[in-house]
């Protein structure tokens, strides 16, 4: 596996990893001097996660360019191996980033009361959503037709998620007007309900992690 | 022993199917499994890597079943498919650090050997290297674990001669150890033709033929003559014709052709055209 790890490091160095650095920088910058939630929360939770979403599914796609999904193939690894290390280096790079925004975020508290801990766990929610989901969704379809069609399955996903929750929200606002007000501005509406979508991404992550296992195990490649 | 044992192996396709495909690779031996494009050569090596699943059929390396243990039969394996699988930016050094990582036998001193005697620039990305260049390392890798099984899915189509003749000697001083064997496929046949001592013939997903090189030209041989005279003579000797204003020409089996005839020693690219294209119905 060791070697797996290492032809995706070598990759990683040499295509995505151009790209995080600035995100990094871009990040830091915000949380830091934004005072506004909207930016807080799209840049750095939203953008960058996704950026880190994406990762396995670059890094297969960049194997299936250059051939490396068959070469590994007929090297001493079994296929899971292969997914497996996929799907540590999203882990891995996403762990990462949140190990370092939490340390952004800190430094910004010392010299700010305007973020506190649940901001702080609300920025959370948002970036495991984003780091988990597309990985959940893009890589068995990926590993399964191709890296293109994975991501514009993630792509209709997000437009349907995004009409639901429309739906949904003008359908509770229109049903429950002051309650709902109320359960929000309560402070604990939306970390329920974020919360659950976090808990629900990492469930769909482990079970997209297994599907994409028994995929790739019985894929002609 | 056998180092490669293909048994009724099938796989089907929308538009095409492999069907039945049963040979043996004995140890020390190179075989060339020669066909068109298209014909199933590549189909069957493969299934032998398990890249692809097989609908039938068995297939054993060193005696073991490529299902069961193919991590165990891998560390014995050298394979050159037509695409050497690298990504672009990787230089040959990095190559070494990921090759060193994934066998147990991999020799570092053999593969820097290779790259000096190969002339490979050791920091070029691989996306610079030219298609001769990206074999070249393809196959230094293949041969820096000490590998018994040297498996090459058309490694010479698309080098010029030079290149491939060094290719040859490579696979043939590779054979030198009487526990190496090579399995390639081509249809550049005149390649096999110098190096291979057995061939085996693939046409539209079907083995039309496996034996040894030798008695293949012991068997068959090439006879000219007029309509007339073939038609005197046992048609169950031909295994294929051309017609042309000046006579026939035609593959037969010599032990079926009266000895006064004059017959002509044939080459392999001549016996698998008549057999593919001149086929007697």
């Amino acid at each position: 596996m060791k070697g797996l790890i290492k032809n995706d490091f070598f990759v990683f160095k040499r295509t995505v990893a151009l790209a995080l650095p600035i995100n990094y920088v871009l990040s830091a910058l915000i949380i830091i001097f934004s005072e506004t939630d909207e930016l807080l929360y799209t840049f750095p939770c939203i953008y960058s996660g996704m950026i880190l979403g994406f990762i396995p599914a670059a890094l297969y796609s960049e194997d299936k360019r250059s051939g490396w999904n068959k070469y590994n193939a007929v090297m001493p690894y079994r296929r899971r191996d292969y997914v497996i290390v996929k799907y540590l280096f999203g882990l891995v790079a996403s762990l990462i980033y949140i190990l370092f925004i939490s340390c952004v975020i800190l430094i910004k508290v010392n010299f700010s009361d305007w973020l506190d801990f649940d901001d702080y766990l609300f920025m959370l929610c948002i970036i495991v959503v984003c780091c988990l989901a597309p990985v959940a969704i893009i890589m068995p379809i990926a590993l399964k037709h191709s890296p293109q069609v994975g991501f514009l399955a993630f792509g209709i996903s997000c437009l349907l998620i995004g009409f639901l929750c429309g739906m949904a929200s003008g359908y509770l606002d229109a049903l429950f007007e002051e309650n709902v007000d109320y359960w929000y501005n309560g402070g604990r509406g939306s970390f329920i309900i974020l919360g659950s979508v976090a808990l629900i991404s990492v469930i769909l992550y482990i079970i997209s992690w297994f599907c994409s296992i028994k995929i790739y195990e019985k894929a002609d490649l | 022993m056998n180092a490669v044992e293909v048994n009724d192996l099938c796989k089907e396709y929308r538009d095409f199917t492999l069907d039945n495909i049963s040979f043996n690779l004995p140890s020390g031996c190179i075989m060339g499994l020669i066909g068109e494009n298209g014909a199933g050569k590549s189909t069957t090596i493969k299934l032998i890597l398990n890249i692809i699943k097989r609908n039938k059929g068995t297939v054993k390396l060193f005696g073991r079943d490529n299902l069961d243990n193919f991590v165990e039969i891998a560390e014995d394996l050298g394979v050159v498919l037509d695409e050497v699988g690298f990504s672009e930016k990787l230089n040959a050094v990095q190559v070494g650090k990921i090759m060193r990582n994934t066998y147990k036998k991999w020799d570092q001193k053999v593969y820097e050997e290779y790259l000096d005697r190969f002339s490979l620039p050791l920091k070029k990305k691989f996306k610079d290297y030219s298609k001769g260049m990206k074999m070249k390392l393809g196959i230094a890798v293949a041969l820096s674990h000490d590998p018994k099984l040297l498996i090459l899915d058309e490694a010479t189509s698309g080098l010029d001669p030079v290149v491939r003749d060094e290719l040859m000697d490579i696979i043939t001083e590779f054979t030198r150890d009487e526990g190496h064997s090579v399995l390639m496929s081509s249809h550049i046949v005149s390649d096999l033709e110098k190096t291979c001592d057995y061939i085996a013939f693939i046409n539209n997903g079907k083995l039309l033929l496996c034996e040894e090189k030798d008695r293949l030209y012991e068997k068959y041989c090439i006879i000219h003559c007029t309509k007339e005279t073939f038609s005197e003579l046992d048609s169950s000797a031909f295994i294929g014709k051309k017609e042309s204003p000046y006579g026939i020409e035609a593959i037969a089996d010599r032990s079926k052709i009266p000895s006064s005839f004059e017959m002509s020693s044939i080459d392999i690219e001549k016996l698998f055209i008549f057999m593919v294209k001149g086929a007697l119905t």
